[in-house]
């Protein structure tokens, strides 16, 4: 990708970021940014700086998650149906945040669901280790995430299917369609160290995508640590999308459909399209975001996971028909 | 100088044997060719030469050095690989994909030195590939794509160069182009062990010939040797009339 590319890609993340940050369905915030820079306070001030401020910056951290670790996931099994989702790591997060409703652990501290969502995550990802075995190959590693994924999802179903009344299983149910709506600075603290180090680890390690492009023994061949490389894969993908998860719930599409979309910008490249998936992840959540705050009606919330997934599948549908007969 | 040694190495797939107690040992400049029927061992061979298969018995050494003690950045720097197996995942631009045999010299945050794209624009000329440089690789023939893969391998100027059968999807020009490239690498200096199946053509431009057979190195001698008429009925289940001979082809430029 070139120079310019990344710097545009860039400014629209920042973009999406400051239309989500200003715009809203009683018009825009700037008179109360005006007012922020000049120290007063008001019912603007308060809305812009403790609810939009942190909801832009989670969108960006979640977005930013979801497009690197799919770019770097599907680089990893060089397949561009591989993304979050398939992993398990969505999934078993989300058990993790639906056994920590279901048990009413949110009484005893509001992070008790983002805690309960990364575990999840982990014991999600150490069973796929577990299953796929320290030297499995791609398909292997596919198969044993969508078993993970099976059963996490059973799981998360059953507690809805037991659940006491109808309340926790509307929470549930909530939790599960995604949404930043609840986000406030407390999110933003937790999220943040956990989604950047997964971002910083699938950095520290795209440059072994290209050579794994020719195939797990050849790209040993060219010096690629490939244990090392899938621990850190998994690990950063986890962390990436764990920590968001844990705080907007699950948000699907992003994660495949934005280094889908970018493939044709980096030449293919693998290695060249992490970064870029980041960006545009960012810019993408926050604008599907900004939707669904213009669409909601009062009482009636749109949810973003909802959202991302009705206009994510025909889009996805779309480009896969065009490239069909093309190799990615 | 470099130089190779296999000592009685062993090495099985999930329980089955595809290796027994084989030694080889070889040294720069030499073209080495491993023949043999399917399954012979010929690929295993060349992964345990090559670091990416951990021998079950015995032992493998570069320049008395097992190859276990290198780190993988420090091996790969050393020597270069052709698997059978030549698929790419990606729509990658040839020119790329040559690239990406500079992959162990590469620093972090940094791009391709002077002496990187100079390696890679020669191997691609080398490899007559340098019309394709823009080309993506999934719109390539499978010989184009062989000829890329290989140019790829070259732009390492590895010391051992291991090229599992490079000559397979080729027409007999590029054939003869492949097999006089591989005797160029040799007379730089490097040390090249391949597998392959054209035996008139192991015998014209191989220095040695080992002829493996279910998992055991059968003979192994100078080219005019080492394939008798009992070896080829015995192993291959052929017999040529009049004995083996050299391929003949010549290039018309």
């Amino acid at each position: 990708m070139k120079a310019l590319h990344l710097m545009l890609l860039l400014g629209l993340a920042i973009l999406a970021f400051g239309l989500n940050l200003m715009v809203g369905r009683d018009g825009s915030l700037l008179a109360a940014l005006m007012q922020v820079a000049r120290g007063e306070t008001s019912l603007g001030t308060q809305i812009l700086l403790e609810l939009r401020l942190p909801r832009s910056l989670l969108g960006a951290l979640v977005g930013a998650g979801l497009g690197a670790s799919g770019a770097a996931l599907q680089g990893f099994f060089r397949n561009p149906l591989a993304d979050p989702g398939i992993v398990g790591v969505t999934a078993s997060s989300g058990l993790g945040a639906v056994i920590a409703l279901y048990f009413g652990l949110t009484s005893l501290s509001l992070l008790m669901v983002p805690i309960a969502a990364i575990l999840g995550g982990l014991v999600g990802v150490s069973a796929l280790l577990l299953l796929a075995g320290p030297r499995a190959s791609s398909t292997t590693l596919i198969l044993s995430g969508v078993a993970v994924s099976a059963v996490a999802s059973a799981g998360t179903a059953l507690l809805m299917n037991l659940s006491p009344n109808p309340w926790a299983l509307a929470e549930i149910a909530y939790w599960l369609m995604g949404s930043l709506a609840d986000a406030s600075w407390n999110e933003v603290r937790f999220a943040t160290p956990l989604v950047l180090v997964g971002l910083l680890i699938l950095a520290l390690v795209r440059n072994d995508l290209d050579p794994l492009s020719l195939g797990e023994e050849t790209a040993r061949s060219l010096g690629v640590n490939l244990p090392r490389l899938r621990l850190a894969i998994v690990l950063g993908s986890a962390l990436a999308v764990g920590g968001g998860v844990a705080v907007a719930g699950a948000i699907g599409f992003i994660g495949l459909v934005v280094p889908h979309v970018l493939r044709p910008f980096v030449a293919s490249r693998p290695t060249a399209l992490v970064l870029p998936s980041a960006l545009a992840g960012a810019a993408l959540l926050n604008l599907a975001d900004l939707g669904t705050r213009l669409l909601s009606g009062p009482g009636i919330p749109l949810y973003l996971g909802v959202l991302t997934a009705l206009l994510g599948a025909p889009f996805f549908v779309w480009l896969v028909r065009r490239q069909q007969g093309r190799a990615l | 100088m470099t130089r190779l040694v296999l000592h009685n190495v062993s090495a099985r797939y999930e329980g089955a044997l595809a290796l027994e107690q084989a030694s080889l040992e070889a040294e720069a400049g030499r073209v080495v060719a491993l023949v043999g029927p399917n399954g012979a061992g010929k690929s295993t061979l060349l992964r345990l030469a090559g670091g990416l298969l951990i021998p079950e018995t015995g032992s493998v050494a570069l320049d008395g050095q097992p190859l276990a003690i290198l780190s993988d950045r420090a091996r790969a720097r050393r020597i270069a690989y052709l698997a059978a197996d030549q698929a790419v995942a990606w729509s990658l631009q040839v020119e790329r994909l040559v690239a990406l045999g500079r992959a162990p010299f590469l620093q972090p945050l940094r791009r391709l030195s002077e002496r990187d794209t100079d390696a890679i624009t020669q191997a691609m000329r080398t490899a007559d590939i340098a019309h394709l440089a823009g080309r993506r690789v999934d719109t390539l023939s499978s010989g184009e794509r062989a000829r890329a893969q290989l140019a790829r391998v070259l732009s390492a100027r590895a010391d051992l160069v291991l090229l599992d059968e490079p000559i397979a999807a080729l027409d007999p020009r590029h054939q003869l182009r492949v097999m006089d490239i591989v005797r160029a690498i040799a007379k730089q200096g490097a040390l090249v062990i391949m597998a392959i199946h054209a035996l008139d053509l192991a015998v014209r431009y191989a220095d040695e010939i080992v002829v493996m057979a279910d998992g055991h190195i059968r003979a192994s001698g100078p080219a005019g040797t080492s394939l008798s008429p009992d070896l080829l009925a015995e192993v291959f289940g052929i017999c040529i009339d009049g004995g083996l001979q050299p391929n003949s082809a010549r290039l018309i430029d």
